[in-house]
């Protein structure tokens, strides 16, 4: 059933879900979870990764039913052609949702960092181009590439690490609560917007080659480094900048990374940022990935080449619609909400719906 | 059809130009700048600017030459876009190693006049600051000191000052955060300007701030001694005090002793969600240095210099402490380990109005290990 | 070239005809004439009655013979006393018998005889018979075993394959002493009939691997291949891409330590290079010094080879967008100095850069081909006199000048020569995506170039190996060096049948304990 030039190891999984999950994200993670729960953000995001280990569970109990099949054609057989074909249909727009947002988001940030004149149209053209380049070959090509810049994250701690300054002030952090239980649950959702990524899982687990039980415990940890990962990150910028302070830092470790000097390298937030644009490439391919996929099966083809094509223009012309920073962030909410739609509604729905037909068929 | 997509994105995206070149040699780097008032609430910026003539010698390239640019203006960028118009190129303050700020400017708060730096994503952020006595454009018009041009000459001031523990280790990223922390604030070196024997410019302590506003100084001994309460301790920390009166010679009343290894503990007492007493246990491991009287051999003797030491460290320390509350500025962070650890009383209280009555008491105990290769 | 054009020049009619006569010669077959003189007129004119073409008559058991060969490829003296003395002494018997040398054939196909001498063979024809004899008694004429110049090693074996084919499976053969290693030759180019040779370990080299290359060598429809270039153009998978995707050496103990991975070496009569593949990329860092220092410094080299690799292709590009987008970034110490030497440049830092790398493209290639004494003069003028000539008159910055230098030297430690090429000129849209969006163009190039290495699969076999597949046990031979008795499997990137290498050969440290 698995296409042997096709497959992944499930070490390649891992890496596939950590890099989609770390995305463009991690910049402002600390701040917009500061916006809600203050201080306690990075309880939020304790909280924040255990719910994505649930909604992880789901989506695996989900898919391990049907091993040879993507999301598309698991909703075709459980709903049937039309209903399928429909939550196929939306399954794809959300991914082209989010490979837009990634977009934005991502030139966003370089303009204001590096290239304030440079026009968008060429930033977002190089990040599209360079994704196309790959996205268009086998999934196990790009499995490849993804395991490779996944050796580029531990740079990104110890950069961090190395770079925390003597400023750092741990009371910052006490009390620890202060801002409520209700609070800081809150700040979890505003989380999940940058831990979304792990339901590339409903895409790979056709691919995958490993046991039902290994997939689960590798996805975990994939989810367990990324929540590790940004409590990391939340602390240290909880600790560098004073609670005031924060609000009006939208880039946390980005700023912190920028007031540091090493005797060679001056304004190491450059390094970080291009490490960053890495990740970011890797989020956006997952997505389109996401999306060509589905679109090569409605065309019933098992190469995706031609779709991953034709998804690109759209979510290349939809970056382009100018739209100014509190909108993006007004569109950012929306799709935060809308994503519980795809990460949790449905898959669940699916699953019901599938134990009710497959016992119904076992009575049968 | 790849290849046609090719051939007209790639000639376009050459003949577009380079959107944010930014060329080094247009640049014209400000190594130094300094801030005062200017006529009618106007801002009053002058830079050392550090560029080049050509020298025709044999290796390429040319002579450094310092340029001082000075111009006024409602804000900074708006004097910046005055020194704009005066200099060719374009005015870079990305490598700018120190600021200085007058103390006009800083008793009506700093912030506004650092945040066109925290917003500019290439700026220093690694620059330090200090404060002057008196305008600060004068310390830049000296132009240089001896041989030294006066950007670096500051700069070195600043730096061996804070190897020798007189004031912290800083630039302007790290006093942001205790602009807007209510519980801790900052301090800033503080430079003065002699013009007697010689024009020279001397660190003279640190000032203090409340939040982003300068409310008063401490002199080189009060800080030194502030910094080991806060253990900020740098390399090198000398104290000297008079241990003696009945010497014969002046000189040999006073020992020097270095402090090897210091630590402070503060301690908050608290009862009844008020605020009893603050009290600062402070450690320190000292080494003698010089002292001329001699006769270190006997550990009586050692005790003798040793309780001594600490009974005056103790009362300089406290007296340090009241000043600290007199400019009504908190750099110990007492309020910071109220907000973190005791916050039910600090919401009970207004810091800065309490804070200068609040109890605060700090005691040194000194001890003293090698004295040299001579008893 | 010239010889290419060789069938066209003999025009319209006779074209035709040579075209045919390509095939005939390779194809059909010719029964042998009744008449003595008549074989010997069709051999001639098979020859269209070339001066090289000499025969002498004798006779043997009373019967009129001849001997025909080609006298520029056959050795007389060989063949006048093994062949013609012999013959002439016994004056009767069976004339296979009687001649004194290893490999005697007949064949009853005139066209066969011919193929035979162009090889440099001589052909016996007895009156009468229909079949002639063809005696080897080729003329050997080659240059003796030389180190190669183009790839020195300080210490190791310093014999270099040359121009012989024969002599180069010699080389090989003397350094496998197994039957295992299997040979078989190919003949390629339908004029030149070039011999070709693969050469691999039978029970180690991947059979899929062997089957896609003969596949692809057959595939080969061609006049003539002059070089192994051809060969690697044609059977070569990504003729766009910017890496050399078979590995050429003119090391025998280089094409052994790769055939015992595995991998498959084609060999070519005239050419000193021979084919190594399937290839990673890393093969190209990998030098026989490594192996015969101690693994310290062989792990040491290594690291310095891959740190050249990044320094060659990115430096540059560093530099450009330092000087033209993040001044900021560079240390306060350095950021006057640099901008004193760029201060009187007329030129944007990617002119000068381009200006510079191709005065050294010009340079080198411009000694190369020069005599050595010449080309040292060529050095002093490029070197000395340009570099600082062009820098007194402020046309290029002194920095620039040393970036461009280090980009070099780091370029030319890669012990390949078509990698060195393929680094450098790789450097040139990292340099143009620097001078464009500076650091960010840098990331965007490099993760391009990476994600084209990860999905190079040349001959099915992955490129950027151990990498990409990941495979962290493949690391003791690529990045870095482990000593020999770590290296217990081969790697996997060639697919070997059977991966151990190396069993527990320090166990005596047990027994002496």
């Amino acid at each position: 059933m698995k296409n042997k030039s096709e497959s992944i190891t499930k070490y390649q999984l891992l890496f596939m879900i950590l890099q989609t999950q770390i995305g463009v994200g991690v910049l402002g993670l600390p701040y917009s979870v500061h916006k809600v729960s203050k201080s306690d953000g990075w309880i939020s995001v304790i909280i924040a990764g255990l719910v994505v280990q649930l909604m992880i569970f789901i989506i695996w109990s989900l898919v391990r039913k049907y091993p040879g099949e993507t999301i598309y054609g698991i909703a075709e057989q459980i709903t049937g052609k039309f209903f399928g074909k429909f939550i196929g249909a939306i399954y794809i727009l959300y991914a082209i949702v989010i490979s837009t947002l990634i977009l934005v988001l991502f030139q966003d940030i370089l303009k204001l960092w590096v290239l304030p004149n440079t026009p968008k149209w060429v930033i977002m053209f190089l990040m599209v181009f360079a994704s196309l380049y790959l996205v268009k070959e086998r999934v196990r090509v790009i499995a490849r590439f993804y395991l490779f810049v996944t050796s580029m994250i531990p740079f990104l701690i110890i950069l961090t690490f190395i770079s925390f300054p003597e400023v750092a002030e741990y009371r910052y952090l006490f009390p620890i609560g202060q801002a409520g239980a209700m609070k800081i649950l809150l700040g979890a959702h505003s989380v999940l917007i940058s831990m979304l990524g792990f339901e590339m899982l409903l895409l790979l687990s056709k691919y995958v080659d490993a046991s039902d039980r290994s997939i689960f415990k590798f996805v975990s940890i994939a989810n367990g480094t990324t929540t590790a990962i940004y409590i990391f990150l939340t602390m240290i910028s909880y600790v560098v900048f004073s609670p005031k302070e924060i609000e009006i830092v939208p880039q946390p470790v980005l700023y912190m990374l920028k007031a540091i000097t090493f005797k060679i390298v001056e304004r190491i937030d450059l390094l970080f940022l291009s490490i960053w644009i890495v990740i970011v490439t890797t989020s956006l391919m997952s997505y389109l990935l996401f999306a060509s996929k589905g679109l090569a099966h409605f065309l019933k083809k098992e190469e995706h080449k031609k779709a991953a094509y034709v998804l690109a223009i759209p979510v290349y012309l939809l970056a382009l619609i100018p739209q100014d920073k509190f909108q993006v962030e007004q569109i950012s909410t929306y799709i935060g909400y809308a994503s519980y739609l795809f990460i949790a509604i449905l898959p669940i729905v699916l699953w019901m719906l599938s134990s009710i037909t497959s016992r119904n068929s076992k009575r049968r | 059809m790849k290849k046609i997509l090719l051939g007209i994105i790639l000639p376009l995206l050459l003949l577009t130009g380079c959107w944010d070149q930014h060329l080094i040699k247009d640049a014209h780097i400000v190594y130094i700048a300094a801030f005062d008032k200017g006529e009618n609430g106007n801002v009053r910026g002058s830079a050392v600017i550090r560029g080049f003539v050509a020298s025709g010698g044999e290796a390429g390239g040319g002579r450094p030459q310092n340029e001082f640019v000075i111009a006024e203006g409602q804000n900074l960028r708006n004097v910046r876009m005055n020194i704009d118009r005066a200099v060719s190129g374009t005015f870079t303050a990305a490598k700018t190693r120190v600021f200085l700020f007058s103390e006009d400017i800083a008793k009506e708060g700093l912030y506004p006049y650092l945040d066109i730096f925290y917003r500019e994503p290439s700026s220093s952020l690694n620059a330090r600051l200090a404060i002057t006595q008196g305008e600060a454009t004068e310390i830049l018009e000296m132009r240089r000191v001896e041989n030294t041009l006066i950007g670096e000459h500051t700069e070195e001031l600043i730096r061996s000052s804070e190897i020798n523990t007189i004031v912290p280790k800083l630039d302007i990223q790290a006093v942001c955060p205790l602009f807007f922390d209510p519980g801790k604030d900052p301090i800033v070196p503080y430079i003065v300007k002699h013009d007697d024997p010689k024009e020279e410019e001397v660190v003279d302590g640190v000032a203090l701030f409340q939040d982003d506003k300068l409310t008063g100084k401490l002199d080189v001994e009060d800080s030194t001694l502030l910094l080991l309460l806060m253990n900020k301790k740098n390399k090198i920390v000398r104290i000297v005090r008079k241990v003696h009166n009945d010497k014969e010679l002046d000189i040999e009343n006073y020992v020097t002793i270095h402090v090897s290894k210091s630590q402070s503990k503060m301690t908050v007492n608290t009862t009844n969600r008020n605020i009893d007493s603050v009290s600062f246990d402070v450690k320190l491991k000292t080494n003698i240095v010089e002292y001329p009287a001699d006769n270190l051999g006997s550990k009586k003797e050692i005790d003798k210099i040793s309780k001594k030491l600490s009974k005056t460290l103790t009362k300089d320390m406290n007296e340090m402490i009241k000043k600290l509350q007199e400019a009504n500025s908190d750099p110990l962070g007492i309020g910071r380990e109220l907000i973190a650890f005791h916050p039910e009383v600090w919401n009970k209280l207004d810091w800065r109005k309490d804070y200068p009555t609040i109890p605060i008491k700090a005691k040194v105990q000194v001890k003293i290990g090698e004295n040299g290769i001579i008893n | 070239m010239k010889r290419r054009r060789y069938p066209k020049q003999i025009k319209s009619k006779s074209k035709q005809s040579m075209n045919s006569y390509q095939t005939q010669l390779n194809t059909t077959k010719q029964p042998f004439f009744e008449e003595l003189d008549q074989n010997i007129k069709f051999i001639k004119d098979s020859f269209f009655n070339a001066d090289d073409v000499e025969f002498r008559t004798f006779t043997f058991n009373e019967k009129k013979c001849a001997i025909l060969y080609l006298s520029t490829l056959v050795n007389k003296e060989v063949m006048n006393e093994f062949v013609i003395k012999p013959l002439q002494d016994a004056q009767s018997g069976n004339i296979a018998e009687t001649i004194n040398t290893a490999q005697v054939d007949h064949s009853y196909d005139l066209m066969k005889i011919v193929r035979g001498m162009i090889e440099g063979q001589c052909a016996i024809f007895t009156e009468g018979n229909e079949y002639a004899y063809l005696v080897n008694v080729f003329l050997t004429k080659f240059r003796n075993i030389s180190e190669p110049t183009n790839e020195y090693v300080i210490r190791g074996s310093h014999e270099g394959f040359i121009e012989s084919l024969q002599t180069n499976i010699y080389l090989l053969r003397k350094r496998i002493e197994n039957p295992n290693l299997f040979m078989k030759y190919v003949t390629i180019g339908k004029t030149t009939n070039t011999k070709i040779a693969i050469m691999y370990i039978k029970d180690l080299a991947d059979p899929q691997l062997v089957k896609t290359i003969e596949d692809r060598l057959n595939y080969i429809d061609t006049d003539a291949i002059q070089t192994p270039g051809y060969i690697e153009e044609f059977i070569e998978d990504y003729p766009l891409s910017p890496f050399p995707q078979v590995l050429n050496t003119e090391r025998p103990d280089r094409a052994t330590a790769n055939l015992m991975e595995g991998r498959i070496v084609l060999l070519m009569e005239g050419s000193p290079t021979v084919i190594v593949l399937p290839i990673t990329f890393f093969s190209f860092y990998q030098s026989p010094d490594d192996y015969n220092s101690r693994w310290l410094v062989g792990t040491f080299l290594r690291a310095i080879r891959l740190a050249s690799f990044l320094i060659a292709i990115g430096l540059p590009a560093i530099y450009i967008a330092l000087v033209s987008f993040n001044l900021e970034v560079i240390p306060v110490e350095l950021v006057f100095s640099v901008k004193n030497s760029l201060e009187f440049i007329p030129f944007p830092p990617l002119l000068e850069a381009f200006i510079m790398q191709l005065t050294l493209e010009l340079l080198k290639e411009a000694s190369v081909r020069l005599p050595s004494p010449i080309s040292q003069t060529i050095g002093i003028v490029g070197g000395l006199v340009v570099g600082t000539a062009v820098v007194q008159a402020n046309l290029i910055s002194n920095v620039m000048l040393i970036v461009v230098a280090i980009t070099a030297v780091a370029s030319f430690v890669v012990p390949s020569n078509e990698m060195t090429t393929t680094v450098r000129i790789l450097g040139f849209p990292l340099m143009i995506m620097a001078s464009l969006f500076g650091f960010v163009g840098i990331v965007f190039g490099l993760m391009i170039l990476l994600m084209h290495m990860c999905k190079l699969e040349p001959f099915g076999h992955p490129y950027f190996a151990p990498f990409a597949p990941f495979h962290l046990q493949d690391f003791k031979d690529t990045v870095i060096r482990l000593p020999r008795w770590l290296m217990n499997t081969r790697p996997l990137d060639a697919k070997p049948q059977h991966l151990r290498q190396e069993w527990p050969s320090r166990g005596w440290k047990k027994d002496e304990e």
